[in-house]
């Protein structure tokens, strides 16, 4: 625990005073037993690959604006969309 | 309304100099003339010490922009000016809008007015105080976890939260983008509607924005058709207090009552998954943050470049100008993002997850409505870890989580209120405000 409080501070750029170091330990142990906890959540397999690619997250975003200049606007950003980046320029 | 300049210049500064132990009023606002018209004249306001102000300084509650005075307007300011609004005060907040209780400001702690030993909530500590105290007519806060709501909760003031994207963000700071929103402490809903009207609307200076589906609000805040409303079955489990648990329970035996409201009760399938909402903003905001943050390094911002190496002289600054809250955040950001970087990913899959769960509250009906917090009272010395996983004390962050408006008000009880909290599908700010008018006018027959 101690190595790694002070390994985040470094990468952090700041120091803990004493004081909010032992106040630090325990709320990053608090936090680790929540991250254990989510960790354990399970979300079907449904929901993660639609939050796992672009139409998904777009879609997820908008499912409630049902308007069809919305439906036309995700497909026009969809077209240029592969393997989770855009291509701006298709290789030779 | 002020007769003239010199009457409003003594007006602030009596009411500066009154509230000085307070420590909700940083500055007053110097103005060189009044605003005359306009649809929000002549309305006075405050505004949260994150958001910039031309010229004025903006603290963001923190030593580390303690002397920082930014060269341009923030939109919402503008255009509350250009409406005929009148700006009184730079109010406190927690530092870096991290804290959620008005305790972790680098200028002092705000107390709630209502009871000095009790929270007043947070990060919108100043905000959720001008307005309680009756110091202004109504005060802009920034939400990105609650942080408008759940004071509102704590005083018995409206507090509404519109949809993401629905108002610029130009010139407030940077929480966790993805979640951060303006919102507005007000005595009343058509002054809340009001606002809405004035600020919202895409300005070009932030992408992330959506065109609002409605122009106005106030004049259509009645429905003449019934209402559909959504409550949650089994809420009343996550309640800590009495007295809310038995005026809730009052609340909706009314509504059952009344032919304006068709009740639509559903039940939480995954119960899982809404008691890691607080996680899944913790994840999420604290990684944002500190990459919004980043350049608060000294060099930009301050005067405290030390020509001793770049990489010393950031982490002086660092460690003498942040607050533990603020501290503590990034800490626990970083180490999510080097220790346990799967959680990163998860946690906006979790995000969205929970939206979607969300968004099926409105299959059937137009409102979802909740009691507004599991207390009535926050104490400054209380401890509340327990609520880490209470659904209902966590509930107005997954509002965040999915971008619906959401708007706190208190319900007028013999020996106080009940505060309730309405939520409605992103975009249908409109309905939120027509639920809040119609559940307050069944509650006050």
């Amino acid at each position: 625990m101690e190595r790694v409080i002070k390994a985040i501070q470094d990468k952090a750029k700041f120091r803990l005073t004493e004081e909010q170091e032992v106040k630090f330990e325990k709320d990053l142990t608090s936090f680790v037993e929540q991250l254990d906890k989510f960790e354990e959540l399970n979300i079907d397999d449904k929901t993660l690959n639609r939050g796992n690619n672009f139409e998904g997250r777009v879609s997820i975003l908008r499912e409630d604006i049902n308007q069809e200049e919305d439906k036309i606007e995700i497909e026009k950003n969809t077209k240029n969309f592969k393997d989770g980046y855009f291509v701006l320029k298709e290789g030779k | 309304m002020f007769k003239n300049i010199d009457e409003f210049k003594k007006t602030q500064e009596e009411i500066f100099n009154n509230e000085k132990n307070s420590n909700a009023i940083l500055s007053t606002i110097k103005l060189d003339e009044l605003p005359t018209e306009g649809k929000l004249f002549p309305l006075t306001f405050a505004i949260k010490d994150n958001v910039a102000v031309k010229d004025h300084k903006t603290t963001n509650g923190s030593l580390a922009l303690k002397n920082f005075f930014p060269n341009y307007n923030a939109t919402i300011y503008e255009r509350l000016l250009n409406n005929g609004a009148t700006p009184m005060f730079k109010v406190n907040m927690d530092e870096l809008a991290m804290g959620g209780s008005g305790t972790t400001s680098a200028f002092g702690l705000v107390t709630n007015p209502l009871n000095n030993n009790a929270q007043v909530g947070g990060s919108s500590s100043g905000s959720n105080y001008a307005v309680t105290k009756g110091l202004v007519d109504f005060a802009i806060g920034s939400d990105t976890g609650d942080s408008v709501r759940k004071p509102a909760a704590l005083t018995g003031t409206y507090g509404f939260k519109p949809s993401y994207g629905l108002v610029s963000r130009y010139g407030l700071y940077n929480f966790a983008s993805s979640l951060d929103t303006y919102g507005w402490f007000t005595k009343d809903i058509e002054t809340s509607a009001l606002l809405l009207e004035t600020v919202q609307g895409i300005d070009g200076k932030d992408s992330s924005m959506v065109e609002p589906m409605y122009e106005t609000y106030t004049d259509k805040l009645e429905v003449n058709e019934t209402f559909k409303v959504t409550i949650i079955d089994g809420i009343e489990e996550y309640i800590n207090d009495e007295e809310i648990l038995n005026e809730y329970k009052a609340l909706v035996s009314k509504l059952e009552n009344n032919s304006k409201v068709e009740l639509v009760k559903h039940l939480i399938e995954n119960k899982e998954l809404f008691e890691n909402v607080l996680t899944t903003y913790q994840i999420i905001s604290s990684i944002e943050a500190f990459s919004n943050n980043s350049n608060l390094t000294g060099f930009i911002f301050g005067d405290d470049f030390k020509n001793e190496g770049f990489d010393e002289s950031i982490t002086e600054h660092r460690t003498n100008n942040f607050g533990y809250e603020v501290k503590k955040r990034f800490l626990l950001g970083k180490f999510v993002s080097s220790e346990r970087k799967n959680l990163v990913r998860k946690a906006y899959n979790v995000k969205e997850a929970i939206a979607i769960e969300l968004n099926k509250l409105f299959d059937s009906s137009d409102i979802v409505l909740l009691p507004a917090t599991n207390r009535k009272e926050i104490l400054l010395d209380g401890d509340y870890s327990e609520d880490k996983y209470n659904i209902l004390a966590n509930v107005l962050t997954a509002w965040n989580l999915n971008g619906s408006p959401s708007f706190t008000l208190p319900l007028k009880t013999n020996d106080g209120f009940l505060p309730i909290n309405i939520s409605a599908l992103h975009r249908n700010d409109l309905k939120v405000f027509q639920g809040a008018k119609l559940i307050e006018g069944v509650w006050n027959e």
